[in-house]
């Protein structure tokens, strides 16, 4: 009897621990998606909010703490920014875990050392001559690299969709320049990428 | 053919000016020829009132006026000048020195009530005019050197840009130096650098027809549009002996005006009655016709939001910045009205395209900005403060008064949570900043917003950074500030000339120039020599961050090969490090100084005593110096003194 009552203590015990343990998982996992859902949130703000003044460059060369980034928030909303109340938070959120100090460095574009600099003439060099080509070299090397814009392959439809959210992030295009470099882009396969 | 007797029947058949007309006959022929529905109902209801016996005697009949001249002058070609301007209602001439206008002074000395103000650059004098102009909403007048020309060009391009009514004469050396016999200034024709930017220009070759040039130019700077005249008086003519005519012009009432076509007015009006989230863009006719509360009345009867085009450089606040329907800056992506579907541009120039796929309606006196930048949907040609009420009447026309209400409460509900949202935002971001030191743009603000008087007037040069931090802690609008500035034409040198102008023409309120270190060392310091002179009390602040703004964003924008470096190459100024206080007591004015927030509150008081004295003051504020590259202090060395090979 005393035995069983003593099994019976363990296995309330053992239950405890597994609820305790599966609990804890649980709003690790509910903080860590209300922490993703914040960061989506402040990226969606930074590109309602930000860029309707200025370019991603100006936010991509910072390196910033948290509390510097907030300081620039609040002197963005002064200076028109229109953000909610309720956006401040996770947008700092944002910038801080996009472009914080232990962020890597920023990419200037088109780098001016000599070894990177090559390697990135070698890659234009190898890109194929077409129509938009030109405005893809002038453009897209503004705020990343240009093996970003190559990487992969991808549809006309998806290219349109980068191209648009890139329009709305500043990179200044015209419509007619916008269906260049996306008949330029979704025309290049992988063999052509080597030519 | 019919008979003289058939011909005299058929005419005693028609109706005559005597003949009563029916009410319904007379608003459809009313409304047939322009005036609004209900303006010809009113009309037509005063008619009904009026015997309809034909009575033809002196009372009831309409007199005419006398089309004669107010005088017929006689004197110098300057009196005349001079008397043309007074009969318009000038008072105040502005004026930077040169040889050849004593014939002007004598007569201005003989008529004793048309001040002179003298400024010591044309720059600066023109920008003075241009301050007084926009203050009293009357014409502006600056004389000066033909040789000066080039001096007063970037003000007379602002001028010209924010579409002021200036006269600005110029004096040259003689008629004799036309055609290429000016041996001292080789420069035939002084006007010529002026045409782009002018609505007329005249170079007077005959005396008595000065006066009515000067007339001319009147109408012309008046407009609509608005904008500078130049003329050019020879020195000759001036002092030739001569009689000519002199016209009085209505000051009160000199430009003329006219109305749109009624069938434009019905068909915004449907748009606006259909359009689920409309938009209102409030430009600088708005104020220029002082039609601000016309414009508020309307955004009220249906809660539409209202937006500047140009924020933060829009050259008045069109719109009161605290009320409920005013969200701010026009951006072309806009946060709310979510899903715009009307725009109504009401006096602006666009400077930002409009968002595709949303009609626009873009209604201005000036046919010349109509469709000029982007094409609108609809353009109506009219004075904005008569399309205003006819677009209100039409409205009044359309929609039941329930309608409207629903209309009107069920939007302002919306509007007013996103304005009251974005004012929220607004205080945490000033309290987040409060403390810093160097100073934040908007601890600037909130002090002055705290320290003036409610209806002080706000003359703006700052730049685009910092100008909406200091600019939106002031509550502007009907009862509140006056926000004059900034110049549209953006070529810096222009506020502190401008506030000048709009103390003279406003010395009963309290007039702040805003002022970046940067736009002052613009050559503005000569004003504080006629500041002194004419005891101004202006307050003149310097937001002295020891650097250009604009300079570095564009660079940061472009991101090349110094920006790479990490230098900013042209924007510090820091270097002499300038005590404008000292600048300011040269001149015999008080300068503050301001290092900390803390000494902000009691140095504006000191200042504000000091202006109720009658002196002027100018405050130099350390304040901070933010962005990317901002705390670049580098620049391309070179010491003129360290290049010296001679010992």
């Amino acid at each position: 009897m005393q035995d069983k009552q003593n099994g019976m203590r363990i296995l309330c015990i053992l239950l405890g621990i597994s609820i305790g343990l599966i609990g804890s998982q649980r709003s690790g996992a509910a903080a860590q998606s209300n922490a993703q859902l914040e960061m989506e949130k402040g990226k969606e703000a930074v590109g309602k909010a930000c860029v309707q003044c200025h370019n991603m460059r100006y936010i991509q060369l910072q390196r910033k703490s948290a509390e510097q980034w907030r300081n620039v928030v609040l002197a963005m909303i002064s200076t028109g920014a229109l953000l909610f109340p309720e956006e401040i938070e996770p947008v700092t959120a944002y910038l801080t875990a996009n472009f914080g100090p232990a962020s890597p460095p920023p990419s200037l574009g088109t780098p001016t050392s000599g070894g990177a600099r090559s390697a990135t003439r070698a890659l234009e060099e190898q890109l194929p001559e077409a129509v938009g080509k030109s405005i893809v070299l002038d453009n897209c090397q503004q705020c990343h690299g240009l093996e970003t814009s190559i990487e992969k392959t991808r549809s006309r439809t998806e290219w349109k969709e980068i191209i648009s959210r890139m329009v709305t992030a500043g990179t200044k295009l015209t419509q007619a320049e916008q269906e260049k470099v996306v008949e330029y882009l979704s025309g290049l396969t992988p063999s052509r990428k080597t030519e | 053919m019919r008979s003289p007797k058939e011909n005299k029947d058929a005419a005693m058949s028609q109706p005559s000016v005597s003949d009563p007309v029916s009410r319904r006959d007379f608003v459809r022929i009313t409304t047939a020829t322009g005036i609004a529905a209900l303006a010809g109902q009113s009309v037509a209801a005063l008619a009904q009132q009026a015997p309809a016996t034909g009575d033809h005697s002196a009372s009831s009949a309409a007199k005419l006026p006398k089309s004669e001249p107010l005088q017929i002058y006689e004197g110098t070609g300057a009196g005349a000048v001079l008397e043309q301007l007074r009969a318009s209602g000038v008072r105040k001439i502005f004026h930077t020195n040169t040889t050849g206008f004593s014939e002007l002074w004598d007569a201005v000395y003989s008529a004793g009530d048309v001040q002179v103000i003298m400024v010591t650059h044309e720059g600066q004098g023109v920008a003075a005019a241009q301050g007084y102009a926009m203050a009293s909403k009357s014409l502006g007048v600056f004389v000066g050197s033909g040789v000066g020309v080039g001096n007063s060009m970037s003000n007379l391009y602002n001028a010209w840009k924010d579409r002021v009514p200036l006269i600005i004469g110029f004096t040259r050396a003689g008629l004799s130096g036309r055609g290429g016999m000016d041996r001292s200034e080789e420069w035939d024709d002084h006007l010529k650098p002026t045409e782009p930017f002018t609505m007329w220009n005249w170079s007077c070759l005959v005396a008595e027809t000065m006066p009515d040039i000067v007339r001319r130019a009147m109408k012309f700077a008046l407009g609509p549009p608005s904008g500078p005249v130049t003329l050019d008086f020879a020195g000759e003519l001036l002092a030739e002996r001569i009689k000519a005519p002199i016209y009085k012009i209505d000051s009160s009432n000199p430009r003329s005006s006219f109305r749109a076509q009624p069938d434009l007015i019905q068909k915004a009006a449907q748009w606006l009655a259909a359009a689920e989230n409309p938009l209102f863009i409030a430009g600088p006719e708005i104020t220029e016709e002082a039609a601000n509360d016309a414009l508020q009345e309307l955004a009220e009867k249906l809660s539409v939001p209202v937006v500047a085009m140009n924020s933060p450089n829009e050259l008045y606040a069109n719109f009161p910045t605290d009320h409920p329907l005013f969200l701010g800056p026009y951006r072309s992506k806009m946060r709310f009205p979510r899903n715009l579907d009307l725009l109504i541009n009401f006096g602006e120039k666009f400077a930002t395209e409009p968002p595709p796929g949303v009609p626009t309606v873009h209604i201005s006196h000036d046919p010349n900005i109509l469709g000029r930048v982007f094409p609108a949907d609809l353009a109506i040609a009219s004075g904005v403060r008569t399309a205003i009420g006819d677009l209100s009447d039409a409205l009044d026309g359309m929609l039941t008064k329930d309608r409207m209400t629903k209309i009107r409460s069920q939007r302002l509900a919306e509007v007013s949570n996103f304005t009251s949202q974005m004012k929220k935002s607004r205080e945490l971001a000033l309290r987040g900043r409060f403390d810093m030191s160097p100073l934040s743009w908007e601890r600037v603000g909130f002090e002055l917003q705290k320290a003036l008087d409610q209806d002080a007037v706000i003359v703006t040069e700052v730049g685009t950074e910092g100008g909406p931090r200091i600019l939106g802690q002031l509550t502007f609008g009907r009862g509140n500030k006056l926000r004059i500035g900034r110049t549209t034409g953006f070529a810096l040198g222009w506020g502190v000339g401008a506030s000048l102008g709009v103390s003279v023409a406003l010395p009963d309120r309290q007039v702040v120039a805003l002022q970046g270190d940067g736009s002052f060392l613009f050559g503005q310091s000569e004003t504080l020599w006629s500041i002194a002179r004419y005891e101004a009390p202006l307050l003149l602040v310097i937001m002295n961050n020891r650097g250009y703004n604009a300079t570095r964003i564009r660079a940061v924008s472009n991101g090349g090969i110094l920006v790479k470096a990490g230098v900013d190459f042209t924007s510090y100024l820091g270097s002499p490090d300038v005590d404008f206080t000292k600048i300011a007591e040269a001149y015999g004015l008080r300068g503050e100084k301001v290092r900390t927030p803390d000494e902000l509150a009691p140095a504006l008081q000191r200042a504000l005593r000091s202006m109720q004295d009658g002196k002027a003051v100018l405050m130099d504020i350390d304040v901070a110096r933010e962005g990317y590259l901002s705390e670049s202090t580098w620049y391309p060395r070179y010491s003129i003194a360290e290049s010296r090979k001679k010992a």
